[in-house]
């Protein structure tokens, strides 16, 4: 088992008793992996947020790997256009705001008082600009208020010792990748072979949807 | 597929065509090829030469790979009319992008608006009425075609690598778009629907660049199941003032839609020439070593 994998799944352990928070995307997919190989399994209530007028290929993926993985998603329904018809500033904020208002407008709804976490936390690199200047760390979103994230510290330093990452950082030098949030999918599928990197970041397109 | 129509295309034929399978030959290259961006110059050239004066439309879709094909039309200076077809479900990261890009570069937009709704229910089992068509996009395309009265180029035939299993060997992605063009051809009509195909020099180009064999280095390792990421960083590293942007498929914003008509062309089919296990996805898809072989078939000559 590699460091990384065997930090996560310690981590994953700690979820018990809490509420996780799904999107689809790839952060909440690799934590549904380790909860799953976890025996004996901690108690964890796995929400998966339904959009009303997302129409991706990719929605139901998780759903699968979760049926796959003899574990049970619960589903969350949002309306977003509904709700984002309530916001009467919305044009003017920016989409880091956007997705603050998004977030707690589903965090109100919730009806039980478990401990929530999500798939924030998660390191990234980044370029400040278009050419091949210096990829950089950069501090991860902060999780939404109420709520915990996933990836801490312990488990951002064992992604960076990954041979993945390396590989990225090597790789970064001749090809311009504007963050490591493309590579790191199949850093993860490194980890465990029925991972599937995904090619959408579904929060931020539900946002675009909404502008 | 009747010999005017072969003759016609510049260096593909079909020679065989039937709802079960058909196979894609190409020319050898004539002459060694430059790197991809100038062979996309030089694509963009032939192109021109093949309109024969014709108005032409380029299509932007929002995506990447429209927007390589409008920029190599603008750096030879022939001039050409942008088009966006204006889906009901259009991505707004989609319209923002291609007005983003015809504003940049002084381009007079011309907007055609489309519901896809209605098309799907209405108009598109007219167009696959007659066709052995088992692809939506087919008739998509060949309608997007018809609406203009020119030479209308699209973005297509970006050279998609895919890799199947560990050991097996990587395939290319060929074949069924070729056949918006050809139906189109038959009935009159000129275009280029696969820009990225439309010389074997391009396509060869495409599998020598640097970034393109770090992909066939690194999809076992790493199983990343196909090149269009890294293509996106080639171009990126092309024309670095392009903008990266997250779409793929082109039909997300209808899938639904998109998927249900495609199964009611496989059920179609299925009817008229029996069970559906003969009509197979992967059989336009031929392996990475073939592709080349084909395009290096004759020594290559320099120019």
């Amino acid at each position: 088992m590699t460091p990384f994998r065997a930090a996560l799944e310690a981590r994953a352990r700690e979820l018990d008793g809490a509420t996780f928070l799904v999107s689809g995307g790839s952060a909440s997919s690799l934590v549904l992996h380790a909860y799953a190989t976890l025996s004996p399994r901690p108690t964890v209530l796995f929400v998966y947020i339904q959009f009303q007028d997302f129409d991706w290929p990719e929605r139901d993926r998780l759903q699968k790997d979760a049926a796959a993985m003899n574990t049970k998603l619960e589903t969350f329904d949002f309306n977003e256009k509904q709700w984002a018809q309530t916001q009467a500033d919305w044009s003017m904020l920016s989409l880091e705001q956007k997705e603050e208002r998004l977030w707690a407008a589903v965090l109100e709804r919730r009806t039980d008082s478990r401990p929530v976490f999500t798939g924030h936390g998660l390191l990234t690199y980044a370029r400040e600009d278009s050419s091949l200047s210096p990829l950089r760390v950069t501090r991860p979103a902060a999780s939404p208020v109420g709520t915990q994230s996933f990836f801490n510290d312990a488990l951002n330093r064992a992604l960076c010792d990954t041979a993945g990452v390396e590989e990225f950082l090597r790789l970064a030098k001749e090809i311009p990748f504007e963050s490591l949030r493309y590579w790191q999918d199949f850093v993860f599928a490194n980890e465990y072979s029925t991972f599937h990197a995904r090619p959408e970041w579904k929060w931020k397109d539900v946002l675009w949807t909404l502008r | 597929m009747d010999t005017a129509l072969k003759q016609s295309s510049p260096f593909a034929f079909i020679p065989r065509w039937t709802p079960l399978g058909f196979e894609v030959h190409y020319h050898a290259v004539r002459r060694a090829p430059r790197d991809f961006r100038t062979e996309c110059l030089r694509a963009a050239e032939h192109i021109a030469a093949d309109a024969k004066g014709l108005p032409l439309y380029v299509l932007l879709s929002g995506g990447v790979d429209s927007e390589v094909v409008a920029r190599s039309f603008l750096e030879i200076g022939q001039p050409f009319t942008p088009v966006l077809f204006q889906y009901k479900k259009h991505r707004p990261d989609d319209l923002e992008n291609v007005r983003d890009f015809v504003k940049r570069f002084g381009l007079q937009l011309k907007i055609i608006p489309f519901d896809e709704a209605r098309f799907i229910s209405e108009e598109f089992p007219r167009i696959t009425r007659g066709h052995e068509i088992h692809e939506p996009f087919v008739a998509f395309d060949l309608h997007r075609m018809r609406s203009l009265d020119g030479y209308s180029v699209f973005g297509a035939g970006d050279i998609v690598l895919e890799r199947r299993a560990n050991g097996e060997p990587i395939s290319y992605e060929a074949g069924s778009l070729f056949m918006p063009e050809l139906l189109h051809r038959q009935e009159g009509g000129l275009a280029c629907y696969q820009f990225f195909q439309s010389t074997p020099e391009l396509m060869l180009s495409f599998l020598d660049e640097s970034i393109i064999k770090c992909w066939i280095e690194l999809q076992e390792r790493y199983a990343i199941p196909d090149s269009r990421t890294f293509k996106s960083y080639l171009y990126k590293r092309l024309w670095p003032d392009l903008r990266l942007r997250k779409k793929w498929t082109g039909y997300e914003r209808f899938a639904g839609l998109y998927f249900a008509a495609q199964s009611a062309l496989r059920d179609a089919l299925t009817t008229r020439y029996g069970a559906v296990a003969s009509i197979p996805r992967d059989r336009d898809d031929i392996p990475l070593s073939q592709l080349r072989a084909e395009l290096e078939r004759r020594p290559v000559t320099h120019s």
